[in-house]
């Protein structure tokens, strides 16, 4: 039994006034230091002799750019990061956050160096970037140690360079955002060179996406978003060979759809995003579908709800709307949809976002209701002003319509 | 579900009751319990029972850990918050030795998150008062630390000869 009365390997309250802080050990202190504000980590220096060269071996590093930005910003993080670090102690984590003014694509790489020559685990870094190409040092891509980079920039969309040889053995979370690819298959290629990838999220723009394959054995999670400085051609598809993909999100601007979508997925979350144009001060205004789009969007929807076949949930994001839609003619592009025979049985959750009450939205949702046997949970959420008259009319007329799970289902919220 | 009860034998010897998934957290524990299968508690002979008892009240909030609700989490969060708003920093600092001993991520990363956020925004003085710790540094040290830290946040960019200087 423990009748030892050595107090050192007690944790049962100490004596008041003692120096607790100072008597942590090393990696505790470590833990504390990475959560602190770098200035006041570097500033803790000056506390005593046991912190004089802490700061110098943080194994996590997080540099936030407070607002307004301090001038000593960019000095101090290289610094930390560069000119005082201790080069005998691994970088664990290194988050980067900046938004003030364009870095110097020299500089950048220079900090990604330092993190990767540290066998830098965590890699995040978010900033805007001068123009031109990204060409990150060489050793970044054969890293053996990265198992989360995120990278993220402002609305330059810099193109993103791509050795000859890569290899993330470790890379398990990979997150491009904003970046422009030459070509689909550098996509491909990057993908394929991250054997043990289980997440991957990726907006893009600047491919002509003709077919995007993507090949990972482990990967669960899939978010691709296409901006509108990317296009896809006619006829536009995405192969997966991802057996192990459970959630899959699809973002393609301008309601882009792929002709082909990957069945057998867990949450199918498709988002539609229709071009608005924003004045200040006036709120969203929809910019009117043409013949080929309206068309396109009945397509879409029977797109979807095959992709939904074997999924439980599903998520409508952006506005699927039409305010000046011809009745008549949806009318007959949903018969045509509706007529073949396609039950959705694991549906149960649907979740509707930015519903304004026009008559697409009210025929995705009969043809879900329709179909959708085991369907539990619709909620449909509102986000416009004024809008609900056309909203009470909505739920009226859905309620009304026949339908296959015998549930109470709706919800509505604003 | 199992519902298996594990006990926890504290240095002044109280016990403690939770449930495994409760105690499962601390990887110390759960090792303990793989690896010996005690029968009369697991001896945890560097925790009191003082601290033991704020470690299983935390264990058993957080064995149930919600996943995607967002309300639960905001729940938990407050309660966390709670938990240590009325902790002296003795009890902090001995939460701290604990968790880490204990090996639970959890709470040490909420006591550690804890002792930062009372750091940050303080001057040096303020952390010296707050935690008792003396300053050792002979004059002439901390003005050489000072001017060191300072001279190093004036350049802008990285560049060689200031990685030299710094050096030691």
């Amino acid at each position: 039994m423990a009748t030892s009365t050595d107090s050192k390997n007690f944790i049962n309250g100490g004596e008041e006034d003692q120096d607790r802080l100072s008597n942590l050990s090393n990696d505790i202190l470590h833990d504390i230091f990475s959560r602190l504000n770098p200035k006041y980590s570097v500033q803790a220096s000056i506390l005593g002799r046991r912190w004089r060269h802490l700061w110098r071996s943080l194994p996590n590093l997080n540099f936030k750019s407070d607002n307004p930005p301090q001038k000593s910003f960019l000095g101090f993080l290289n610094q930390v990061l560069i000119q005082s670090r201790d080069t005998s102690v691994d970088i664990q984590s290194f988050h980067l956050c900046y938004k003030d003014e364009a870095i110097p694509r020299d500089v950048f790489s220079t900090w990604v160096f330092a993190a990767v020559v540290r066998n830098v685990e965590r890699l995040a870094i978010e900033l805007p970037l001068e123009k031109g190409p990204v060409q990150l040092p060489w050793c970044l891509f054969n890293s053996k140690s990265l198992v989360n980079f995120d990278l993220g920039f402002g609305h330059e969309y810099p193109q993103f360079v791509l050795p000859s040889l890569i290899d993330f053995p470790k890379l398990k979370s990979l997150r491009l955002r904003n970046v422009a690819f030459v070509e689909d298959v550098a996509i491909t290629r990057l993908v394929s060179s991250c054997p043990s990838l289980e997440k991957l999220v990726m907006v893009v723009g600047g491919v002509s996406f003709g077919e995007l394959l993507i090949v990972a054995p482990k990967l669960e999670k899939l978010r691709l978003t296409l901006t509108r400085y990317s296009k896809a051609v006619e006829g536009f598809a995405i192969k997966l060979r991802t057996p192990n993909l459970k959630n899959f999100c699809w973002d393609g601007y301008r309601a882009e759809v792929p002709q082909q979508m990957p069945d057998r997925i867990g949450v199918a979350t498709i988002g539609m995003h229709l071009e608005f144009h924003k004045k200040i001060g006036v709120p969203f205004k929809a910019i009117k579908m043409s013949e080929y789009r309206r068309k396109k969007f009945v397509r879409l929807a029977t797109k979807l709800a095959e992709a939904a076949r074997d999924a439980q949930s599903l998520l409508l994001c952006g506005r699927i709307v039409e305010e000046q839609f011809s009745l008549a003619n949806t009318e007959e592009c949903w018969e045509l949809q509706m007529s073949k025979e396609c039950l959705l049985r694991h549906l149960k959750f649907v979740t509707v976002e930015g519903v304004v009450g026009c008559v697409n939205e009210f025929k995705l949702l009969e043809f879900l209701l329709k179909y959708a046997v085991a369907l539990d949970k619709v909620t449909i959420n509102e986000k416009l002003p004024n809008k609900e008259r056309e909203l009470i009319n909505l739920r009226k007329k859905l309620m009304e319509i026949p339908r296959a799970s015998p549930k109470d289902v709706f919800r509505l919220e604003q | 579900m199992s519902t298996k009860k594990i006990t926890l034998l504290s240095s002044d010897n109280e016990l403690f009751t939770v449930d495994e998934e409760a105690a499962n957290q601390s990887l110390t524990i759960k090792h303990l319990i793989e690896d010996t299968e005690p029968e009369n508690g697991v001896p945890l002979p560097q925790v009191h029972s003082k601290i033991l008892a704020k470690v299983t009240e935390y264990l058993i909030k957080h064995a149930n850990e919600p996943d995607n609700d967002a309300a639960a989490k905001e729940e938990l969060k407050n309660w966390d918050d709670k938990f240590l708003e009325k902790v002296n920093h003795e009890t902090l600092f001995d939460l701290i030795l604990a968790a880490n001993y204990l090996d639970i991520k959890g709470l040490l990363d909420l006591t550690c998150q804890t002792v930062a956020d009372l750091m940050n925004g303080m001057s040096v003085v303020e952390v010296r008062k707050l935690f008792n710790i003396v300053n050792d540094f002979t004059p002439e040290d901390e003005a050489e630390v000072r001017k060191r830290r300072k001279r190093g946040t004036k350049t802008i960019g990285p560049s060689n000869d200031q990685a030299n200087q710094s050096n030691h």
